[in-house]
């Protein structure tokens, strides 16, 4: 074991003796410092008795069993010690002492929680040819074509400040990155805050969010684009404090509805007299159906989920043949986030709410609006077992008649009250359901233990499976799966 | 999305409403019509896609892709080089070999000839020269235009794919099918617009990916919907377990009910369409498996594909190929995988030939049987063709220069365009480009190429690049 020493510049303890630098432990154990009243005298005496007890052997010539520099250190008296002897000696003892015995023990045990910690983590290995490859350009791509004038790294012409060093050494990643993060570069917090009013707004205030350029879109409010661009640059790049600026807007709380002669005026909403509404994204589509059921997991990290998948889905990969185990247990309830992303076969409930392959750079995603969607939502297992599991928990703490169980679940799921017409749409629906189970037990099994999360026997099947169906409608509805 | 392009939508949108607005009500209807019921085009210029009115008037309404992946060799199939037979096992001219790409034959310094593995004969009143390999395309030698002068620029099996599919190499684009959807339209109300087949057997099948048939930057809706031999054929088709068909309709009732009140009181376009595609995704869950259940097809038409029911075969694609044409499908993409005869050619092309042939001169037979062969263009070919020069007992990867087949709409039977050089290496006469086969495809289907175009990153993308592009004229009806 090693323990960090400072010698000479601690607060406690006489000067004759240097301390242990506390606040080190402190920080890795997050227990109290050492320095409480008599732990030094303590230390000290025990230190002490150590030393004289040393030199007895030592006179009997019995071997202490102690390093050379240490026997060395005890020989000099006290008062002839050098700083590092002295060093020498606290370090050992401190290693022995117990006194220090609980502390030495947290130490040991945070240093291996610290070893697993830094043996879990990945770390990119980034190489550097010793002798840089020459690039030529390629005539029409043509890569047999050695003709082609040889270049060296360097920004497009068009951009603004172009030179990526001030000497004329061959520029490397490290000069780009500099480049690109320049406050004399106004492009990069421009385009960066104007993904984030695309987030918060469902367009940029330039649609375009991978060309701010002259083939782009010029924004619609430009002043507004620059101040929020250099607000975050001086509040140190802080993404937090651009999302609660926009989140807290005026702009942003507006209601989303509009009327004829908005529509006529605007039809984008690019001035932004209300708040925009768009369905979710794929990811959140999924996260809202499992946050409904109460089923999400929303465990940070970790390796990748693999939702339920259709068997057979891989079978045109080869090189090698790939099988899909669906999880079991929690990470088959997490955020869409952590789905198993294979480029060339992505997960198809992912595909079917426009979740881009990652084959290629994608810095908008298209938002459309097809019957896959509406297939995943009414029968991907995800989705009907998350039904299922919101109709257990409506039955369970919705109370005790059918409507005030719609009121429950409708705040569940869109925190609103339903209206009386849509009231009597879903509790026509419950009631023609039942009927129907209640005529059909295998039936009304089946759909009340859909998936593979525990079914709560204490309801009746036929009860889950109607409500079921009322849950799926919910879910199915477009105000579920959009932000309005 | 810009204004223009918001416009548009809203102008598909509106078509495709009218086209559906009698609901789940029209599935009967939809039957007692028959499948041709649904063709809606009033004027021959009239379309229910992006290019409205059609640039000219289309000679093929639909396209059928019969996609022979893994690159078939075109000198055992429709590309018969007798000096090749002459110079098997001798040296392969330097002149044609040096500087030129090459697959997996690099750094084999001792590039030899081999000749045909197979034997060709002339076939039909034409006398076109195809493989014995392939007796029954031989058989509709009259019906075919043999392009023997086909180019790639991509040389391994997907970026060729990709490239075949979309005119680049560079993966984000849309394909072919994707385009033709976004500019015609989809010709049914209950069944995807671009459907995609898929069947192995006869070589070692490479892996396809679905950026195949991915609608890039085109909205997703234009992509090719993956049909499945087994489970599902359209993911998430099936009702789930313990609900009928009934109580499944009731819900989607009750969710359109929902929607539309919702919709009352917010006016959102898009809730429009919800509701429509929650109507399309009910007729869906009854019309693909009546499109899938060929039992009441005679046995006569399953002799005449070879298919069985069910086994997921190129030849039960091929006889789905014509259901769905029948129905409205605008593009059907068929892949056969089994075609990268790196060794062993002579019986692997012999193998996956009996995957292939029968079913694809078959589809040719019961399309003209049926009058839909005059407006329905079938292609057949694979990403490349394979060298002259051996590997082995097999040939390699090739791009300078291979064959492929059209029939039908507006293109002309019996008929060759282009040629090889005497050892089929590179393309020499009437040498076609992708982008040439892509502009044809799209003026048969009454689409001038120059002029179809879709705005992305600031630039007006088209299916055919920037270079020039021709329509292959010789080979039009």
């Amino acid at each position: 074991m090693k323990i960090v020493l400072i010698p000479g510049n601690s607060t406690g303890g006489s000067d004759s003796v240097p301390l242990v630098n506390a606040l080190t432990l402190e920080d890795v154990t997050g227990q109290e410092s050492l320095a409480k009243p008599g732990y030094f005298a303590a230390f000290a005496e025990g230190q002490a008795k150590w030393e004289i007890e040393t030199l007895a052997k030592l006179e009997k010539n019995e071997d202490p069993k102690l390093p050379g520099n240490v026997v060395e250190s005890i020989r000099v008296p006290l008062a002839k010690r050098s700083a590092a002897q002295r060093a020498v000696l606290l370090s050992h003892y401190f290693g022995m002492a117990p006194a220090t015995a609980d502390l030495r023990k947290q130490v040991d045990e945070s240093r291996k929680r610290l070893s697993s910690v830094e043996k879990s983590i990945k770390t990119m290995l980034v190489t550097e040819t010793e002798k840089p490859r020459m690039t030529r350009i390629l005539p029409r791509g043509n890569w047999l074509d050695d003709s082609g004038e040889e270049v060296l790294p360097a920004v497009p012409a068009f951009l603004p400040k172009t030179k990526l060093r001030e000497d004329d050494a061959r520029a490397n990643r490290l000069d780009l990155a500099k480049w690109i993060m320049d406050a004399e570069n106004p492009l990069t917090s421009r385009a960066y805050v104007n993904r984030m009013w695309k987030l918060f707004f469902g367009t940029g205030l330039s649609s375009r969010l991978d060309d701010l350029g002259g083939q782009g879109e010029p924004p619609t409010h430009p002043d507004l684009l620059d101040w929020l661009a250099t607000e975050f640059v001086q509040n140190d790049w802080d993404m937090k404090h651009i999302v609660r600026l926009l989140v807290t807007s005026g702009a942003y709380r507006q209601a989303s509805v509009s009327n004829e002669k908005l529509d006529e005026i605007d039809a984008g909403n690019r001035l932004y007299s209300r708040q925009s509404r768009y369905r979710v994204d794929a990811e959140m589509v999924r996260d809202a159906a499992l946050r409904i059921s109460g089923l999400l997991v929303e465990q940070n990290g970790g390796s990748s989920a693999k939702p339920y998948q259709p068997a057979g889905y891989w079978k045109h990969l080869n090189f090698p043949k790939r099988k899909w185990s669906h999880d079991n247990g929690a990470n088959q309830y997490r955020r869409g986030l952590y789905t198993f992303w294979c480029r060339t076969f992505l997960h198809p409930s992912m595909l079917a709410f426009d979740a881009p392959s990652r084959e290629e750079c994608s810095a908008e995603r298209a938002r459309s609006n097809t019957p896959q969607q509406a297939l995943v939502l009414l029968n991907d297992p995800t989705f009907v077992e998350a039904a299922r599991v919101f109709a257990e928990r409506i039955l369970q703490n919705g109370g005790n008649t059918d409507e005030a169980r719609l009121d429950w679940a409708f705040d569940q799921a869109l925190s609103r009250e339903p209206s009386a017409e849509e009231r009597s749409i879903l509790l026509g629906l419950a009631k023609s359901q039942l009927g129907q189970y209640n005529a059909d037990a295998e039936a009304a099994k089946q759909a009340a233990t859909a998936g593979q999360w525990p079914a709560a026997d204490v309801l009746k099947p036929e009860a889950v499976a109607a409500w079921s169906a009322v849950a799926r409608a919910i879910m199915n509805l477009y105000e579920t799966t959009s932000r309005f | 999305m810009n204004t223009q392009q918001h416009f548009t939508n809203q102008l598909n949108r509106r078509s495709f409403l009218n086209g559906v607005s009698v609901g789940i009500g029209s599935l009967a209807l939809t039957s007692m019509l028959g499948p041709r019921g649904l063709a809606k085009e009033a004027s021959p210029l009239a379309s229910a896609g992006a290019v409205n009115p059609l640039h000219f008037a289309p000679k093929a309404k639909r396209v059928i892709h019969l996609c022979m992946a893994g690159g078939p060799s075109h000198l055992e199939t429709l590309d018969y080089k007798p000096k090749l037979a002459e110079m098997n096992g001798k040296g392969m001219p330097k002149s044609i070999t040096d500087g030129q790409p090459i697959a997996q034959l690099q750094g084999n310094k001792a590039l030899k000839c081999l000749g045909p593995q197979h034997e060709f004969e002339k076939y039909g009143k034409s006398g076109q020269s195809i493989s014995k390999a392939l007796p029954h395309i031989g058989g509709i030698a009259d019906d075919i235009c043999i392009v023997r002068s086909m180019t790639t620029q991509q040389i391994n099996h997907d970026p060729a794919h990709t490239f075949m599919n979309t005119g680049t190499q560079i993966s984000g684009r849309p394909s072919m099918g994707s385009w033709v959807l976004y500019g015609l339209g989809n010709g049914s109300d209950n069944l995807p617009g671009y459907v995609v087949l898929s069947s192995n057997g006869g070589g070692q099948d490479q892996p396809i990916a679905s950026r195949q048939w991915h609608s890039g930057f085109l909205p997703s809706r234009y992509q090719g919907v993956h049909f499945h031999s087994t489970g599902d054929p359209v993911l998430y088709i099936s009702n789930p377990k313990g609900v009928s068909s009934r109580g499944q309709g009731e819900v989607i009732n009750a969710v359109n009910a929902l929607n539309k009140l919702r919709n009352k009181s917010v006016a959102d376009p898009e809730i429009e369409t919800r509701i429509s595609q929650y109507e399309m995704a009910f007729r869906m869950q009854a019309s693909v498996p009546e499109l899938i259940d060929t039992s009441k097809e005679p046995k006569h038409v399953f002799d005449l594909y070879g298919a069985k029911p069910g086994d997921g075969s190129f030849a039960s694609n091929c006889l789905l190929a014509r259901r769905l044409a029948e129905r409205g499908t605008r593009f059907i993409q068929l892949y056969h995988r089994g075609w990268d005869h790196h060794g062993g050619i002579k019986n692997g092309v012999f193998t996956t030939a009996k995957h292939v042939d029968k079913a694809s001169a078959a589809l040719i037979k019961d399309l003209k049987d049926r009058g839909m062969l005059d407006d329905t263009l079938v292609i057949w070919g694979g990403e490349f063709g394979r060298t002259p020069m051996a590997q082995g007992s097999g040939r390699d990867h090739h791009i300078k220069g291979f064959s492929f087949w059209m029939a039908g709409g507006g293109i002309k039977g019996g008929i060759s365009y282009g040629n090889t050089d005497e050892f089929g290496y590179n393309a020499v006469e009437d040498v076609v480009t992708v982008h040439d086969f892509h502009a044809t495809m799209l003026q048969l289907l009454g689409i001038q190429h120059e002029k179809f175009t879709y705005k992305f990153q600031g630039l007006d993308f088209r299916l055919t690049g920037v270079e020039e592009a021709n329509v292959l004229k010789k080979i039009l009806t």
